[in-house]
């Protein structure tokens, strides 16, 4: 793959692999450094890319790996993983865009009770856009469980903000 | 998109029964007709979807990746190697060169000396240079022979 293919097919997806990753990691700079990162191993193995068929599906498995060597590493600073996005959320630079602040850690609260597959379907389909059949081939899964997967899920999120309603939260 | 429409719209997305296009027209759409607590929902996941790297990270990148791709010169094992193996021989022919060189001349006046004695005590001091210096009988060799040599006509002429 040359510069220019790089620059055209791979580098179009930043944004997406960028929300990607910050709807794991829930931290702005964090999450750019793992593009960074990601970028920078897909254009060192841009020679195979020509055999991989769904080269999208494929950044979005990098980005989620390389999150997830993120995760770990805070998980051997901090108490659990489960706990690792949490710190990150409370880390979040005060100085920054309290928006973007705010955003974040709204999405952090919407997914944080999810399971963790009820999660994955719900970044992928409402966070980045993907169809039920994109999300089946990425996670290797049928119809059926992305489908349940996806109601399970909006269904957790509808009775919470129901919650937050009744209780004035 | 028509208020009712857009209530059963959202009704198909709490289901999980709506399509991508659907949800996609659903964000666009304007949400203040929905409850508060849905229209925040679809805000966020809106304002969520329009987040970006910025304008500068693409540059930022390519001069990191052409940095990167900056052609360092490095040396493979196999050519430490060789570099190593050539500075050992190097050194070892210094220090071989040097004891040689003066037991080739002692051994050329023990060969001049007529008197066996003196050139037997002449090679004996050679050989102690070359044994001090290297501590390796190996390396007197050529010497040892003039030495047995010498050693034999002392012999016979006693």
């Amino acid at each position: 793959m040359s510069t220019e293919e790089f620059q055209k097919d791979i580098l179009p997806l930043q944004d997406k692999l960028y929300r990607y990753a910050l709807s794991m990691v829930y931290e702005v700079d964090l999450a750019k450094d793992i593009v960074q990162e990601v970028f920078i191993k897909i254009w060192k193995k841009r020679e195979q890319l020509d055999q991989i068929e769904n080269k999208e599906a494929w950044c979005i498995r990098v980005t989620r790996n390389q999150a997830l060597d993120k995760l770990k590493m805070a998980h051997r600073k901090n108490v659990g993983l489960e706990h690792a996005a949490n710190q990150f959320v409370s880390t979040l630079n005060p100085e920054g865009l309290a928006e973007e602040k705010d955003l974040v850690a709204a999405i952090y609260d919407i997914m944080k009770d999810l399971t963790e597959q009820q999660r994955e379907i719900f970044r992928l389909r409402d966070l980045l856009g993907y169809s039920n059949k994109e999300i089946k081939e990425m996670l290797h899964l049928n119809d059926s469980q992305v489908k349940v997967n996806l109601f399970r899920a909006r269904q957790k999120i509808k009775l919470k903000l129901g919650k937050l309603i009744n209780y004035g939260g | 998109m028509e208020a009712k429409n857009q209530s059963e719209l959202v009704k198909k997305y709490w289901k999980g029964e709506s399509s991508v296009e659907e949800e996609k027209e659903l964000l666009k759409s304007n949400l203040s007709h929905l409850e508060v607590k849905e229209s925040t929902h679809f805000q966020q996941i809106r304002d969520f979807s329009k987040m970006s790297l910025g304008a500068d990270f693409e540059a930022e990148l390519m001069a990191k990746i052409k940095q990167e791709s900056t052609p360092v010169r490095q040396l493979h094992p196999r050519m430490l190697l060789r570099v190593a193996a050539a500075v050992l021989v190097c050194v070892s022919m210094y220090f071989l060169y040097q004891p040689l060189e003066q037991t080739t001349e002692e051994t050329q006046l023990a060969a001049l000396e007529e008197d066996p004695e003196k050139a037997f005590e002449i090679t004996k001091q050679a050989l102690l240079l070359v044994s001090a210096k290297l501590n390796k009988a190996s390396k007197v060799a050529l010497p040892l022979d003039k030495f047995e040599e010498t050693q034999t006509k002392i012999k016979d002429r006693n």
